[in-house]
């Protein structure tokens, strides 16, 4: 709790300002609010005693109008000032949560389902908002309120200030518990439904199954039975929620009984003597705290949940990137020209080798080969390359460097990477395609330049088809590429970055042979000065490649020249046979 | 990235341009502190731009705003079967409505009576009488307080209980319809698209019920009620109590729709800067291979910057919600006690008191609530149109595949399978099949082998009538497919399907597709005949292991060999069986596989369409498909000896058999 509070204390103080003008505003708000009833009280006393003119009742008429005008005023400042700092709070919470995921390593991301660490975060960042805005507004306020009516109320009699006194905590912690319940039950409905939900998405992504099998009838039932146990639920929450204001209106109105009795014993001059304006000005008084008291109860409950949310997030900011630049790091370096060495590198995951004492040599500005059946450890390599994955012997080395020498980023300035199956993001084609080079004012000059990169991996003749052209946009609102085009933009997304280092993680599994040949074909002009790394299962994208390893079990089982491979007759030129005789099934 | 931001940073690369390494140190000059800053000096001029983004909903589509009678009709109708309970939880509501206005009424009653008589013959009573009429009339107020908690947690309980009946029976019907809806329509729908309408359509549904419909009627009764309490009681107070509450529900209505404005920028901003997270984690390793972090960064902050205009925009008109309600009650206050003043003082015996002055000051206070949310229930009924319009809209969907009336029941089948002259076409006229003919003998096991494309696929989804056929007839036992009964049709064809999919359950589950008439034993003796037994066996908790989503943690191999026991289990008359998988699978498993597929089309009429031509090989015949039509049949051998399309395919294939 004091760590949570110490914590959170970093973000409110950003803001010192609004919140000191905040809670000013409130101290004003509180104070005139109580003195309104106090004024009608006056007002009626006057009448009752007679003593009340036409040109009197202006004085109460205007005191009244003035004393709320102002509460209100400062009220709308406080709401200004404290909800909008809170709002500025969660967008700095948001920041910083990015920036912290932006240098969190993969591995995170691969033990963490997305979906799930969505949910939580969108959750976790409302109740810690809520705490500190409207948990801090709402709790200065309610206790202002609470004090300066309770000091209202003792200058009107002090037997049924003390009568107050009695009730409110008793009030207070039944809201308390009842919002705790309530809380509960509401989560225990949610879950129900996010089965409800994913009974139905399962049923609906598996239609064929339930289709080819008949089991309609049984899913219905599964789906009914999920069903029954979500409003079984969700009555169990009415049953608590549903006498939420009832029963506060019970407990108010017993309230207002005892002090109607109280109170009334009073006026009439039975034990107490209190004037029948003050009764009235104190009928009234109470009334005014009646949602301060419970809101009491409601501000426990989000403070509770705030406490819980800010572990969670807590735990995320907790994280540490496992790999990262460190004190190897020799920040000089700014440069790549592309000579690459593997030297003894394994890598162990979970007690398996995946690649077994790997060293090879390539110069800068040659073409490499990486052949292999899947699982071979192919993808590793890159991997390792790209430092998504650190090796756990042996040393890679750049231009004669180790690798770990580099800084992050300018490791992987100097690399273009096309993955097997290439992440897209939901933007226009021609912002993905220049995802990597800075940002540029002319739209033009960028859209000009995407273009001929396009035309290089022969993607143009397809974009050119769709609706927008470069504009249109991927994913749910937009086209959905097929495999082929997914991975030609993403080449094209590599090459646009003008690397020195460029890798092809089988990234043209998906386009037919043809196109193969032209992209290679195009892709021996721009690549002429800079290394290539191709990792392929046919041989034909490895017709520009001077040198050629295949893995097998993460060892090299056989390397050199495309000619010396097939002379070797071994697993490479296997497959060359194979793809030949495919061919040429192709052409019949 | 604000304009002259970007101008700046283009001067900068102009200078690197003909660098062969651009590099994005620019990006490093990113500070959040100046977009914040920048944000906030023009928060107002974004106002306008802001309340007209209000009106579009997500897909850019302009927010319907008309109450469709037809619509509410239909919707009302879900009402009937729970009449009871409706007029119930109305009958309550009135009551309790009635009730209300009684409470005010009763203090004046106190004060005016025994706190502070003022007229006969309350006057003339002693002490003691006033004490003990006080605390009768107490008593009175307490009972029809405790009686009124029953009441509205009755009315309450009711509309909740009506509610949740109500979008049970929506969504029940919305997934018995989805379940009959033919495969066409799976295949042009995205399955997102389906759980809004069981989802976020319904809640709308269900808020327009309990919130809309009953709330309307609640605060329609109360403001009734209270109107006639206050006119019964002084109509000249009551006139001028009520004088206020035009310009009260006036304003209220303007800021209730900016805020609602604010809000619909809320929630579309919110939903932009919450998938622009969502995306950047799932391709964190793109956007740290392009450098791409502060970028990004600054891009999360703009949506999360305009997020906060929208939450300004909220806050500004929000706070002038409450204050305004109390300011209009000042207003009241000090009407009633001018009014009050001049009567009291200018008529000896007025009917002006002061419990009736208090009474009044409670009512003008008790009027606001019901004024303040009528016109939310508005908005709550009009949100509920449009999701019932798309509810309505998929109800109404025709089921294209559908059971004919002379569907009658049987037995089983004897398995002859024969296309007469089928064509088809899953689009307009891009025909998948031409003219295709073919007759399958009872028992017999066939395989179509052919390219990606070629039609093999569509006709395993035509015997088992997941679509109806353009042209032509599918039979089976010399029986047109479409005059089978749907259901006993596809429960005596055994489908295995390419992508096994799992459900989420447990491994057992997975096999009976939670038919619990099947037995455990017949569950491990169809694993252990398909040569799954095994691998179950060595999960931590065998057959009871749980299964994830989507069958996460199995591997494709495994996820096949599932698939056949829940084929098998079945014990199916016809088997279809699409093994093209290309797949990651392992030598081990990938033997145990064709083994399992051998010994599951033993005497049975079998249909698959495979890959691998190992596994055909012991078929009793084989069909090579090319575009849609038949070029080549016969058995393994005869087809070698052919010299054709097949031997090609198997000279590949065999080429690839010593490594693999």
């Amino acid at each position: 709790m004091r760590q949570t509070m110490q914590d959170l204390f970093q973000y409110v103080k950003r803001y010192p300002r609004r919140f000191y003008r905040g809670i000013t505003f409130l101290v004003i708000s509180s104070i005139t609010t109580t003195f309104a009833p106090r004024v009608v009280g006056a007002a009626i006393d006057s009448l009752s005693s007679g003593t009340m003119t036409m040109q009197r009742v202006w004085f109460y008429i205007f005191g009244v109008l003035a004393i709320i005008g102002t509460a209100g005023w400062a009220m709308v400042m406080v709401r200004r000032t404290i909800l909008n700092a809170s709002w500025e709070i969660e967008f700095d919470l948001r920041h910083d949560l990015f920036q912290h995921f932006s240098n969190l390593s993969g591995t995170y991301y691969d033990n963490h389902r997305i979906g799930d660490l969505m949910t939580r975060l969108t959750a976790d960042l409302n109740s810690v908002r809520m705490m500190v805005g409207v948990g801090i507004f709402m709790g200065v306020n309610t206790l202002l309120m609470i004090l300066f009516t309770l000091a209202q109320m003792a200058t009107l009699s002090i037997g049924l200030t003390l009568l107050t006194l009695l009730i409110i905590p008793v009030i207070t912690l039944t809201f308390f518990y009842l919002l705790r319940i309530i809380h509960r039950r509401y989560e225990r409905v949610q879950e129900q439904l996010s089965s409800v939900s994913a009974m139905a998405q399962e049923n609906f992504s598996g239609i064929r199954v339930v289709k080819g099998f008949a089991i309609e009838d049984r899913e219905m039932r599964t789906f009914r039975a999920l069903n029954d146990e979500f409003i079984r639920r969700n009555l169990s929450l009415t049953r608590v929620d549903g006498p939420l204001f009832p029963l506060m209106e019970v407990l108010f109105g017993s309230a207002i009984s005892l002090l109607l009795l109280v109170g009334g014993r009073y006026v009439i001059g039975a034990g107490g003597d209190l004037t029948i304006g003050g009764f009235v000005a104190f009928v009234l008084l109470f009334e005014g705290i009646q949602w301060p008291v419970i809101a009491m109860g409601w501000i426990g409950n989000v403070v509770q949940r705030g406490i819980t949310s800010w572990g969670r997030l807590k735990e995320i900011f907790d994280e540490k990137p496992d790999i990262a630049d460190s004190d190897m790091t020799n920040y000089n370096l700014t440069d790549i020209h592309g000579e690459i060495e593997f030297r003894h590198v394994s890598l162990y995951i979970d007690g398996m080798t995946l690649l077994d004492d790997v060293s090879f040599r390539i110069d800068a500005g040659t073409n490499l080969g990486i052949a292999g059946r899947t699982g071979a450890g192919k993808t590793l390599i890159v991997n390792l390359l790209t430092r998504l994955v650190e090796p756990s012997s042996g040393q890679i080395l750049i231009d004669g460097r180790d690798i770990r020498s580099y800084p992050l980023e300018v490791l992987r300035r100097h690399i273009g990477l096309v993955p097997q199956e290439p992440f897209l993001f939901s933007d226009t084609i021609a912002e993905n395609i220049a995802y990597g080079i800075p940002e540029r004012g002319d739209k033009d000059a960028m859209l000009e330049h995407a273009r001929d990169i396009a035309k290089l991996v022969q993607l143009d003749g397809d974009v050119i088809d769709f609706p927008a052209g470069y504009d249109t946009s991927l994913g749910e609102r937009g086209v959905t590429l097929s495999g082929g085009q997914r991975q030609r933009t993403a080449m094209a997304r590599a090459i646009i970055r003008d690397p020195s280092i460029l890798i092809l993680d089988d990234a043209l599994s998906a386009v037919d042979t043809q196109t193969e040949a032209n992209i290679l074909e195009g892709l021996r002009e721009v690549a002429q000065d800079r290394t290539t790394l191709v990792v392929a299962h046919r041989v034909s994208a490895f017709q520009h490649s001077q040198h050629i390893i295949v893995l097998e079990h993460g060892r090299i089982i056989e390397e050199g020249s495309h000619a010396n491979l097939i002379a070797r007759d071994g697993w490479y030129a296997d497959m060359n046979r194979r793809q030949q005789l495919e061919e040429a099934l192709e052409a019949a | 990235m604000g304009r002259k931001a970007r101008l700046k940073r283009e001067r900068q690369q102009q200078g690197q341009h003909g660098h062969r390494h651009l590099t994005d140190m620019s990006d490093t000059q990113y500070s959040v502190d100046k977009a914040k800053a920048k944000a906030a000096a023009s928060r107002r001029s974004k106002i306008a731009a802001l309340r007209r983004e209000g009106n579009y909903d997500e897909d850019g589509e302009k927010m319907a705003s008309s109450f469709d009678f037809d619509l509410t009709k239909r919707l009302l109708a879900y009402l009937r079967p729970y009449l009871p309970q409706t007029f119930g939880a109305i009958a309550l509501l009135l009551v309790y409505s009635a009730i209300v206005p009684i409470f005010p009424f009763l203090l004046n009653l106190a004060i005016d009576r025994y706190i502070n008589p003022t007229s006969e013959p309350f006057t003339n009573l002693t002490t003691d009488a006033r004490i003990n009429g006080l605390t009768w009339l107490v008593a009175g107020y307490m009972g029809l307080r405790a009686l009124n908690f029953g009441l509205r947690y009755g009315y309450t309980y009711l509309v909740s209980w009506m509610g949740q009946h109500v979008i049970y029976d929506i969504r029940k019907q919305i997934f018995g319809k989805v379940q009959r809806l033919h495969m066409g329509f799976f295949d042009r729908t995205p399955v997102g698209r389906l759980i809004t309408r069981i989802t976020s359509d319904i809640d709308a549904i269900e808020m327009m019920i309990k919130d809309g419909v009953v709330g309307l009627v609640a605060d329609i009764g109360l403001i009734i009620g209270l109107t006639v309490y206050m006119f019964s009681i002084n109509w000249q107070l009551a006139l001028i109590t009520l004088a206020i509450m035009p310009l009260l529900f006036l304003t209220l209505n303007v800021l209730r729709s900016r805020m609602r404005d604010a809000f619909r920028a809320v929630s579309l901003r919110r939903s932009k800067s919450n998938s622009y997270l969502s995306e950047n984690l799932s391709g964190m390793r793109t956007v740290q291979l392009f450098n791409r972090e502060v970028r990004n960064q600054a891009h999360y902050d703009q949506l999360n910057l305009d997020l906060l205009d929208a939450r300004l925009e909220q806050v500004r008109w929000f706070s002038l919600f409450f204050p305004a309600v109390q300011f209009t009650g000042a207003i009241s206050i000090a009407l009633i006690l001018f009014y009050g003043t001049s009567q009291i003082l200018s008529l000896s015996q007025s009917a002006v008191t002061i419990g009736v002055l208090t009474a009044f000051i409670q009512y003008s206070f008790m009027f606001f609530r019901p004024l303040q949310d009528l016109s939310d229930k508005f908005n709550i009924i009009q949100a509920a149109m449009a999701s019932s319009e798309r509810i309505f809209g998929l109800l109404d969907t025709p089921e294209v595949v559908r059971n004919s009336e002379d569907a009658q029941l049987f037995d089983g089948f004897e398995g002859e399978i024969e296309f007469d002259n089928v064509s088809f076409a899953y689009q307009n006229d891009e025909w998948v099949l031409h003219d295709l003919s073919f007759v399958i003998e009872p028992g017999q096991s066939v395989a179509f082998v052919g390219h990606t494309g070629a039609g093999k696929t569509t006709i395993i989804s035509l015997v088992s009538r997941f679509y109806d056929v353009q042209r032509g007839a599918v039979k089976i036992d010399g029986k047109d497919v479409r005059d089978y009964d749907q259901n006993d049709l596809r429960k005596h064809v055994g489908i295995v399907l390419q992508d096994p999919f799992l459900f989420s359950g447990t491994v057992a589950s997975n096999i009976t597709l939670g038919n619990d008439a099947i037995a455990r034993e017949q569950v491990i003796e169809a694993a252990k005949f398909v040569n799954a037994h095994e691998f179950i066996e060595e999960l931590p908790q065998g057959y009871d292991t749980p299964v994830r989503e989507r069958g996460a943690g199995f591997s494709t191999g495994q996820k096949q060999l599932i698939a056949f026991a829940r084929a098998l289990v079945q014990n199916p008359d016809i088997l279809l069986v699409l093994d093209e998988a290309t797949a990651n699978i392992d030598t081990e498993t990938e033997e145990l596989i064709q083994d399992a597929l051998e010994k599951l089309m033993q005497g049975r009429t079998s249909i698959i369409i495979a890959h691998r031509l190992s596994t055909i090989q012991d078929v009793d015949r084989i069909m090579v498909m090319r575009k849609g039509q038949l070029i080549e049949q016969g058995n393994h051998f005869e087809l070698l000896e052919h010299d054709g399309y097949y031997r090609k395919l198997y000279e590949l294939q065999y080429q690839e058999r010593p490594t693999a």
